[in-house]
């Protein structure tokens, strides 16, 4: 088939994201009627998540059909390819074609809100609206008359995650944020004129990171925390009924979530094992001063310190093997120091996670945590594990994807890429994922 | 917006308009316009973050719990 003598499709997508929104509160929220909109998906499974497991490593996946190898992108800070310098991965570090970008070539329109790693917004075919890390929305949008419809509804690009500690005001200003961005998404997709939609909602995350105890256990908050999820609920609800008949919708998260019980930094166990010699840095942003014969990265990422990746390297090429499997016995054998119990569920090396062209800047070991620590690294002089001010934490095996569309169930993070460019009528290419649409 | 011109032979046109039927570009114009932008954005640096936004990130980043 040629570029564009494709299927003479009108075919349309909507993808609502739920950022971090695990299977089994889906589940709970269906049976006990607080998401009762989602009983009306023809498809409803969990999905899994890719590791690490967060945000800036699945939606990227997630969009463009890669693994990590692909993208290159392995969390919220990366590695440089040369010297000690760390950085924060935006839009222009994500390798692959985004979703939009590839529906955009078949000629078909995307309006893109709030992805995570869109910033700096590209322009695509459509209208695309940068998410979080954005540092206002006007740099979030590429049309000024776009930032000033936002702006005129009180669209906010993330809630306030300083307010953390101040619960009341903080659960309103996540309330406030979420009220603000459902407007403002059902304002643009009325307006039409798009084959794909595909917007994330944040607030579900950082409700779920700050009170997930108030979920788990019946707090102070309980009703507050549903609340967000009926708005949400009804918010699938009234798009669904907005969508031109022959739209089919999708409700995804990009991983799940669970109670935290400790926070354990990895570089402070690298320390008390002697991996790590000096974990000060010279400065934020950067590995200078950092010593030893490994680090880590959070969360649960561990690099070989290799003198061919940085000036500050110690380990020989011809040693890597060795000092790798070392690590990967040590960080499996971790324990609680109070109560003995196992902390890590497995460790990954690189080459069993990770297929692609950007391999080689990925982590050479990831470590999937037990549920309930979650896995940190600080520079500093912190403890072993610490209780921080988070109840939540994320999870790999419970996310969730649902449809209007019939597909098939044990879905991985990447599979939405072809799933989609599938239902769009399209072909999905070359990509890690494969397409769940049921076969008939 | 000012525009400038851009001249392709004929016969090219013809054979492009015949492939946007039921596509969403509203020409050749339209097209190309799109292919040009696609190809050119990978040159063009579009909002960074100044030293003072990455802080913040940096900031809101910690408060997450995905960077110490």
């Amino acid at each position: 088939m040629g570029l564009l003598d494709r299927v003479r499709s009108r075919k349309r997508v909507a993808v609502i994201g739920i950022d971090g929104v695990p299977y089994g509160l889906v589940e709970r929220g269906t049976e006990e009627g607080w998401m009762e909109n989602l009983l009306a998906m023809r498809s409803s499974d969990r999905m899994r998540a890719a590791l690490p497991v967060v945000s800036s490593v699945c939606w990227p996946c997630a969009t463009t059909g890669l693994n990590p190898g692909g993208t290159g992108v392995y969390g919220f800070q990366e590695r440089t390819d040369d010297g000690d310098g760390l950085h924060v991965p935006l839009s222009t570090d994500v390798h692959g074609e985004r979703l939009w970008d590839a529906a955009g070539r078949e000629g078909r329109s995307s309006l893109v809100l709030n992805v995570p790693v869109t910033f700096p917004p590209g322009e695509t075919r459509g209208t695309l609206v940068s998410g979080f890390l954005s540092p206002d929305v006007d740099s979030a949008c590429t049309s000024s008359a776009t930032a000033e419809r936002l702006k005129k509804l009180d669209y906010r690009v993330d809630a306030d995650v300083s307010l953390h500690g101040e619960r009341d005001r903080f659960m309103k200003n996540i309330h406030e944020t979420l009220d603000a961005r459902l407007r403002a998404f059902k304002n643009l997709i009325g307006d039409g004129g798009w084959h794909l939609f595909f917007g994330v909602v944040m607030e579900t995350d950082r409700l779920n990171h700050f009170y997930w105890r108030d979920y788990a256990e019946e707090g102070e908050y309980l009703e507050d925390f549903l609340d967000v999820y009926r708005k949400v609920d009804s918010f699938i609800g009234e798009v669904e009924s907005l969508l031109p008949e022959d739209t089919e919708l999708v409700v995804m998260s990009d991983h799940g979530f669970t109670s935290v019980e400790r926070e354990v930094d990895v570089n402070a166990w690298l320390e008390s094992e002697g991996f790590l010699e000096n974990r000060s840095r010279e400065e934020d942003n950067s590995l200078r001063g950092v010593s030893g014969s490994a680090y880590s990265l959070t969360p649960g990422r561990v690099y070989v310190d290799l003198k061919s990746r940085r000036p500050g390297g110690s380990v020989d090429g011809e040693d890597y093997l060795d000092v790798r499997s070392d690590l990967a016995e040590f960080i499996e054998g971790l324990e609680d120091p109070e109560t003995g119990e196992s902390v890590i569920d497995s460790v990954h090396t690189r080459e069993e996670l990770y297929e692609g062209p950007r391999v080689e800047s990925g982590p050479d070991l990831v470590a999937h945590p037990v549920d309930g620590y979650d896995l940190k690294a600080s520079f500093g002089e912190g403890p072993l594990t610490s209780e921080g001010p988070r109840t939540g934490m994320h999870t790999l095996d419970d996310a969730s994807l649902l449809s209007t569309a019939e597909l098939d169930g044990g879905a991985e993070v990447w599979d939405v890429f072809p799933t989609v460019m599938e239902l769009l009528g399209l072909r999905p290419g070359d990509v890690y994922g494969t397409s769940l649409v049921r076969q008939v | 917006m000012e525009y400038t011109t851009v001249s392709i032979p004929r016969e090219l046109a013809e054979r492009v308009e015949d492939t946007l039927e039921d596509t969403s570009f509203t020409g050749v114009s339209d097209l190309v316009k799109f292919l040009l932008r696609s190809l050119t954005a990978s040159y063009e640096e579009r909002g960074r973050l100044t030293e003072a936004e990455m802080m913040e990130v940096a900031e809101r980043l910690r408060d997450l719990g995905y960077l110490e």
